[in-house]
């Protein structure tokens, strides 16, 4: 699913000639792109976790390019926005970026810069999509521990020694042992950094 | 006692009863010196009168002017003896005819017999009729022709009014003497006599003649008496209404015979008694009382103050009217010049509204041409991409080429679009730091078009080292705009080879700041030079006036200075200049901010 080649760019913009034309710019670097006409055309479009990303035109009808790129941003997995305009104010391309933007750019473009741009948002994307993916898998793992398991791991994180995680559960070392060995086994990993560093991954903050 | 109204039936009776009975006739006497003489002296004429008729009684009443005229009133006389004043007075009212003329043989002419005369008291400061001002006067009646009247009539002759002029008018009535009492006893100060008076009494022994003096006196050669006035016909004798023929002619015929004995009345045929008429045509009395328009002056005179006041306001008024007349047609004409300037007004307004949508759909404008060129840039660049794969040859090369210039010529134009939009958008302008040159070179860019259309050429003299100023861009832009358009418009009528624009900036040695547009054109004439900035003063069909006077406003605001001036050689040069202290009081903002 996450393959670089699948990777598209999602041209929106309410002007036919110009989405064409950027297709085909594109197209001759051989980025796949695909068309929307506004918002709503791209929402229906789009699907979570497909990596690419969005050159959105600022000025559409309907739901303009900054309320698309601020509902977008509740998705963990949207892909990044890249915005143009053909009437580029500073005070709206500042807005654009502190709203999570990747990049602003003035109609008409500089082809270079902008598939550069595309390029490198693509890429971010991908890695970010990986970095969810990985997240979400450590999730389930998680999910596969027993209460006792996930009571053993917690007092592992601190880093307390065996004797101690049994004397805190009021259970045997041993049986400690065989929980720890349980849970290192679910979770794919075979040291307890290595557990910290998953958990991390999960968003836990380990003190 | 016969009606005289029904004197034909009078007639009639008395012929058939001549000899039978004595008709009675009542002839009325003016009773004018109320003295128990007065019926014997005209005892001799009623002696004549009786015996030139026949069948008829005689009977004489000595009346005094109230009475003799009630007596008429009811019809009671049938002949009438009285002065010539009262009877033109009473010829208002009665029909009577003068059938003779009282003749004085004494006096030459006899018939020139009635006057009067003033006496004052010897002693008296009064010696005209001038003095007689303030005075207090008797007289026996305001009806008193020989007296009175008369004259009243002397002093309104010298423009004297008889009411006004003397202090207080004593009227004691009949008989006459009784007013040269009130004179010997200083009760007043002047009294007025019919003439021959004073002689009479003094011959019939009653009067003094050391005391009193005649005021004004006038000689009229064979005239006996002292006199005051002019002399008028003596009295006449009367017939009232229609008498019987016969009756007339016998009583004419006895009056013409009578005959002077002892000074006593003598009769002649009847005299004109129009001097009398106009006499009293000229006092406006008797029959000419209340008829106004005879003495216009007279008239005149006794409403001068109220002729004068009219006369004042009547100038006034007409003063008056014509400033309204000259205010109407000052404001008259200043409201259609401000009517006329309103329009223009307006129409500049209505053009001014139009160039302002105009700006309005330039952005709209800006916006949708954008699009376009964003897609034939894009076009362009993806076909210099592909072009790049194919083989390198000639054609692969040309079509690069064609490609890049595509693309180039694309950003060029919407280059010059988000300038327009720039210079277009509505902000409220900000000022910051500028080079003026850079400023300069980009209204070239603006203008870049119209240059190339106009065929104007532009040298540039920069001094590419200027101090920055502090100014909206804009605004310095949309001065400079209008500065070299009207450079531009200045040359159109020269040959495309003259059509050269200088443009220079230099720092003086003043250290102001001067940027400089220069052309060949015509330059200024007199009237232009001073009304340049005026607003909506324009030389061009198609312009507003706003122009100039708009860009010496922004520069003002600016701190600079806008001049217009005539070049030496040929043309005009707008120059504008920022003193070297302009922009002394601010700092640049970055500085500042470090400073913090």
């Amino acid at each position: 699913m996450t393959d670089a080649t699948a990777a598209k760019v999602w041209i929106v913009d309410d002007d036919q000639q110009v989405r064409e034309s950027l297709a085909w710019l594109l197209g001759t670097v051989g980025l796949t792109v695909c068309l929307c006409s506004d918002g709503a055309d791209f929402l229906a479009q789009w699907q979570s976790g497909q990596p690419g990303c969005v050159l959105l035109d600022v000025r559409m009808p309907g739901q303009s390019g900054l309320e698309l790129q601020r509902t977008l941003q509740q998705d963990p997995a949207a892909p990044p926005v890249i915005l143009m305009s053909g009437h580029a104010d500073v005070g709206m391309a500042v807005k654009a970026m502190k709203d999570g933007a990747c990049d602003f750019f003035e109609k008409p473009f500089n082809d270079q810069h902008l598939i550069d741009a595309l390029q490198q948002a693509v890429a971010l994307h991908q890695t970010r999509l990986k970095q969810l993916h990985q997240q979400q898998h450590s999730k389930q793992q998680l999910a596969t521990l027993t209460s006792r398991e996930q009571e053993v791991m917690e007092c592992l994180v601190q880093g307390l020694p065996a004797k101690l995680i049994a004397d805190h559960l009021g259970i045997s070392p041993k049986t400690v042992d065989v929980h720890r060995h349980n849970l290192m086994k679910k979770l794919s990993v075979t040291s307890v950094p290595e557990l910290i560093h998953l958990l991390v991954r999960t968003g836990r903050e380990i003190l | 006692m016969k009606r005289t109204s029904v004197g034909l039936v009078a007639l009639m009776l008395l012929l058939l009863s001549v000899g039978l009975q004595a008709r009675d006739l009542y002839l009325g006497v003016l009773d004018w010196r109320d003295a128990p003489d007065g019926l014997e002296s005209w005892q001799p004429t009623l002696d004549a009168l009786q015996q030139g008729l026949s069948g008829y009684q005689l009977h004489l009443q000595m009346l005094d002017l109230s009475a003799l005229q009630q007596a008429l009133a009811v019809g009671q006389l049938d002949f009438v003896i009285t002065n010539p004043g009262h009877y033109v007075e009473l010829s208002r009212d009665y029909p009577l005819a003068p059938l003779a003329t009282l003749l004085n043989p004494l006096f030459d002419p006899p018939h020139q017999a009635v006057g009067s005369v003033v006496l004052v008291r010897r002693d008296a400061a009064i010696h005209g009729w001038q003095d007689l001002r303030q005075r207090r006067v008797a007289a026996v009646s305001p009806q008193a022709f020989g007296g009175y009247q008369l004259i009243r009539d002397q002093l309104e002759q010298r423009g004297l009014n008889a009411e006004q002029h003397i202090g207080e008018w004593l009227f004691t009535g009949y008989p006459m003497e009784q007013l040269l009492l009130l004179l010997q006893s200083g009760e007043v100060d002047a009294v007025v006599l019919r003439s021959c008076l004073p002689e009479t009494l003094i011959a019939e022994g009653r009067l003094d003649a050391d005391w009193w003096r005649v005021l004004e006196p006038q000689k009229v050669d064979g005239y006996p008496c002292q006199l005051s006035s002019d002399l008028y016909p003596d009295w006449p004798f009367l017939s009232v209404g229609i008498q019987p023929p016969d009756l007339l002619r016998q009583v004419v015929v006895a009056l013409l015979q009578t005959h002077s004995e002892q000074g006593l009345p003598e009769w002649s045929a009847p005299l004109s008694y129009q001097p009398v008429h106009t006499l009293f045509a000229r006092l406006r009395l008797g029959p000419y009382a209340g008829f106004s328009g005879h003495s216009l002056l007279a008239l005149i005179h006794t409403y001068r103050y109220f002729l004068l006041f009219l006369v004042i306001l009547f100038v006034a008024g007409l003063a008056h009217y014509l400033r309204v007349q000259v205010l109407i047609r000052r404001r008259t004409a200043e409201l259609q010049l401000a009517m006329q300037q309103s329009r223009e007004r307006q129409q500049e307004l209505t053009h001014l509204s139009r160039f302002s949508l105009m700006g309005e759909l330039a952005t709209g404008l800006a916006h949708e041409l954008n699009q376009p060129l964003t897609a034939i840039v894009n076009y362009a660049q993806g076909s210099q991409r592909l072009l790049q794969k194919l083989p390198a040859d000639a054609i692969q090369q040309q079509l690069h080429d064609a490609a890049r210039h595509m693309a180039a010529q694309g950003e060029r134009a919407a280059e010059i679009i988000r300038h327009l939009r720039g210079f277009l958008r509505k902000e409220v302008p900000q000022s910051e730091w500028l080079d003026p040159d850079q400023v300069f070179c980009e209204a070239i860019e603006l203008m870049e078009g119209r240059l190339r259309q106009t065929e104007v050429k532009v040298d540039w003299q920069l001094c590419g080292a200027l101090p920055l100023i502090q100014v909206s861009r804009v605004e310095l832009l949309q001065v400079l705009i209008n500065l070299l358009a009207n450079a531009v418009d200045a040359m159109t009528q020269l040959t495309a080879a003259r059509r050269t624009l200088l443009l220079s900036s230099r720092l003086t040695a003043e250290g102001n700041i001067q940027l400089d547009v220069e052309d060949h054109g015509e330059g200024l004439n007199m009237e232009v030079q001073q009304r340049l900035f005026e607003p909506f003063f324009t030389t061009k069909a198609s312009g507003m006036g706003l122009g100039l006077s708009l860009c010496l406003n922004l520069i003002e605001q600016m701190g600079g200075q806008l001049f217009l001036f005539n070049r030496e050689m040929e043309g005009c040069c707008a120059r504008i200049q920022w003193p070297a202290d302009a922009f002394a009081g601010m700092k640049r903002e970055d500085g500042e901010h470090k400073n913090d």
